[in-house]
């Protein structure tokens, strides 16, 4: 018997047996389409948390510091940090305050006015699309300037140009100077709190809020690499504990890629889980299809015994029956993957709002190894039933 | 040269322990090109089982089989799947036909074995379904058919090939009177034909079909028509 005909015999026995082909691959399609889904949309969550952070800027270390009844330590730190030029990029005080902001009759609301220095913009990783930064002159002479968001920008002069006009702080007459450009997504609910913002020189607080003036405690520093920032840290907590009477205040020195770390190391362990449920999904699909196949044994050793009856040697038996299951796992597998990439791109959009395309390594693997139980489990009523004397395979009962 | 030689074979199931059973117990039967010979014997004689072992479905556990000269028990498992879709044609107790398969593909299917392609092989199984009377019913399957239209379809497997040694196991023994006249009128047309026709029943009637008459009783022959005749002859001779 030639290969051609082996394959037609195989077509043949797969197309009458439809309930047993179809539980056979549905079997194969869930455990892969499992697979690929829960793998992929742990991946697609951990992408999304380090975009999350990485947007927010890595290498920051954001520094809190306070003492009673004394003034902000603003200006040493400050000073401080310029000194340790080969660390740090950047430092800036990070206080808010919540006030009305308005241009003409247009008012901003929910807008964050941001108290910042000259290095605001690398410390919290924006950047300018139009104007400049404030300066160290700004800091320095009180100057009412402000960089805004695009937000910010929008909800003000909607597509008007920006620079140079005069907005109302709080009643107070600011001059933009800057416009940020957007960070991020237009709808993203970060976008509303990050770029729906005012910066103004943290000097001039005291025109718009003297309790934030006199009590800025938040600053954010930027190091240089992940090395700087360990290394930064130390130095902070070093200098900090010198200023700071923790009997009379406090201070805390501490940077979100630790928390990168740590999240990274959460999502690690949720891979692993869900990796081992979809595991499990997969060897449940391994032991229906295991399952479909050895209930079908008795019919089809019978089925062998009477083509080995008839003249069919052993080999053609086997390959018969290997090409049968080869092609229902074969196809299973791949319905399983194409079933397993359109969920996790439906689920990926509706619950990270991302588009998470699986691994290709690993939807081949668990395409291979349900192909490789199909065949097992295939082939092994063939093997068995092929190496017995016909009779014995006629009689099972 | 006799075509099927026999030398004291023995088939014992469940050997030296207190279960053991001689389905066959020291047979020996020849039988040569041509012959129409019909065993018979009662339930659990051992008739079937002598059947397996000539049609080389099973194996002896003793005592030696020569077709047509070949030793059997010296051949390979893919030897003597090519010695049974050359030499033999069975028509089981049941009709053990593929349940998936319709009755054209169940007679095509000792063809496809034979490694005859195409449109060849479909006049050889049409030609067969033709001689039982059942060119009408191709294509169905065989839980669509009777119990007779099933054992015709079993038969014409069995010709498809052309063999020259036809095997029946109680091939009427699931029919009515009248179709299995049908069936044995085929059986005796192929014989006829040249063909050699190894029949098994129970019942004697049907057994007068064949010119010779084996007779089997706890797995041994007890009455051979043949060599009673030969006795005869040689008797006369005298
Ligand atoms: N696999 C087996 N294991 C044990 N004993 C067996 C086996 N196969 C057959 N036998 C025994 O061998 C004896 C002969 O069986 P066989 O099938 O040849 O009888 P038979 O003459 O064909 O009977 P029937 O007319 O009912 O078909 C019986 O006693 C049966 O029980
Ligand atoms: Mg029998």
């Amino acid at each position: 018997m030639n290969l051609l005909q082996a394959f037609k015999m195989s077509f043949k026995s797969i197309a009458s047996n439809k309930v047993r082909t179809i539980l056979t691959m549905l079997g194969i399609i869930i455990g892969v389409a499992a697979v690929i889904i829960l793998v992929s949309l742990v991946q697609g969550y951990t992408k999304s948390m380090v975009e999350y952070y990485q947007k927010q800027g890595v290498n920051k270390i954001t520094v809190s510091a306070y003492q009673w009844n004394e003034n902000s330590i603003s200006d040493e730190l400050y000073d401080y940090c310029l000194s340790l030029d080969n660390l740090v990029l950047g430092v800036t005080p990070n206080s808010q305050t919540y006030t009305t902001v308005k241009y003409q009759a247009k008012v901003n609301s929910d807008c964050q006015v941001y108290f910042g220095s000259d290095q605001y913009t690398i410390c919290n990783n924006y950047k300018l699309v139009e104007g400049r930064d404030i300066s160290y002159l700004d800091v320095q002479k009180y100057n009412k300037v402000c960089v805004i968001g695009a937000v910010a920008k929008e909800n003000l002069f909607n597509y008007a140009d920006a620079l140079g006009k005069q907005i109302s702080i709080n009643g107070v007459p600011y001059t933009v100077v800057g416009v940020y450009e957007q960070k991020y997504s237009a709808g993203d609910w970060s976008s509303t709190y990050y770029d729906n913002i005012v910066v103004v020189p943290y000097t001039t607080s005291r025109y718009l809020d003297t309790y934030a003036y006199s009590n800025m405690s938040e600053f954010v520093v930027k190091a240089k690499d992940s090395a700087s920032t360990t290394e930064a840290i130390t130095r902070l907590t070093g200098f900090l504990s010198t200023k700071i009477d923790t009997n009379r205040g406090w201070f805390d020195v501490y940077s979100a890629d630790q928390y990168i770390e740590s999240s990274n190391e959460q999502t690690r362990m949720l891979s692993m889980i869900l990796g081992g449920i979809a595991g499990i999904a997969l060897l449940v699909g391994g032991i229906g299809i295991m399952n479909i196949m050895l209930v079908t044994v008795t019919e089809r050793t019978r089925e062998i015994g009477i083509r080995k009856a008839i003249g069919a040697r052993r080999r053609s038996i086997i390959s018969q029956f290997l090409i049968e299951s080869g092609v229902i796992s074969f196809v299973g597998g791949l319905i399983g993957i194409g079933t397993g990439y359109l969920l996790t791109l439906v689920l990926g959009k509706v619950l990270f709002d991302m588009i998470i395309m699986p691994s290709f390594v690993m939807s081949v693997g668990a395409a291979m190894f349900s192909i490789v139980i199909g065949i097992i489990f295939g082939i092994y009523p063939a093997a068995k039933a092929s190496g017995l004397q016909p009779v014995d395979a006629l009689r099972s009962e | 040269m006799k075509l099927i030689e026999v030398k004291n074979v023995y088939k014992i199931y469940n050997e030296d322990m207190e279960n053991e059973v001689r389905a066959l117990d020291g047979v020996s039967l020849d039988i040569d090109m041509g012959e129409f010979v019909a065993i018979i014997g009662s339930s659990g004689s051992g008739k079937s089982t002598l059947m397996n072992i000539l049609g080389c479905l099973d194996v002896p556990t003793y005592g030696e089989y020569f077709l047509k000269g070949t030793e059997i028990n010296e051949l390979s498992d893919s030897e003597l799947s090519t010695v049974r879709n050359r030499e033999i044609g069975f028509i089981f107790q049941g009709f053990n036909l593929i349940s998936s398969l319709n009755a054209l593909e169940n007679v095509e299917l000792p063809l496809i074995y034979r490694g005859i392609h195409g449109s060849r092989r479909h006049e050889m199984a049409v030609e067969a379904l033709k001689k039982v009377g059942l060119e009408k019913r191709m294509t169905h399957m065989p839980s669509q058919m009777s119990g007779g239209q099933q054992q015709r379809v079993a038969i014409a497997r069995a010709i498809a090939t052309n063999p020259p040694i036809i095997m029946a196991d109680e091939p009427t023994g699931n029919l009515d009177s009248r179709t299995g006249e049908h069936v044995m009128e085929i059986l005796s047309g192929l014989y006829r034909d040249g063909s050699t026709i190894i029949l098994i029943t129970h019942d004697n009637e049907i057994a007068n079909n064949a010119k010779r008459r084996v007779r089997i009783l706890d797995g041994k022959i007890v009455e051979d028509s043949k060599k009673e005749a030969g006795k005869d002859e040689s008797a006369s001779g005298v």
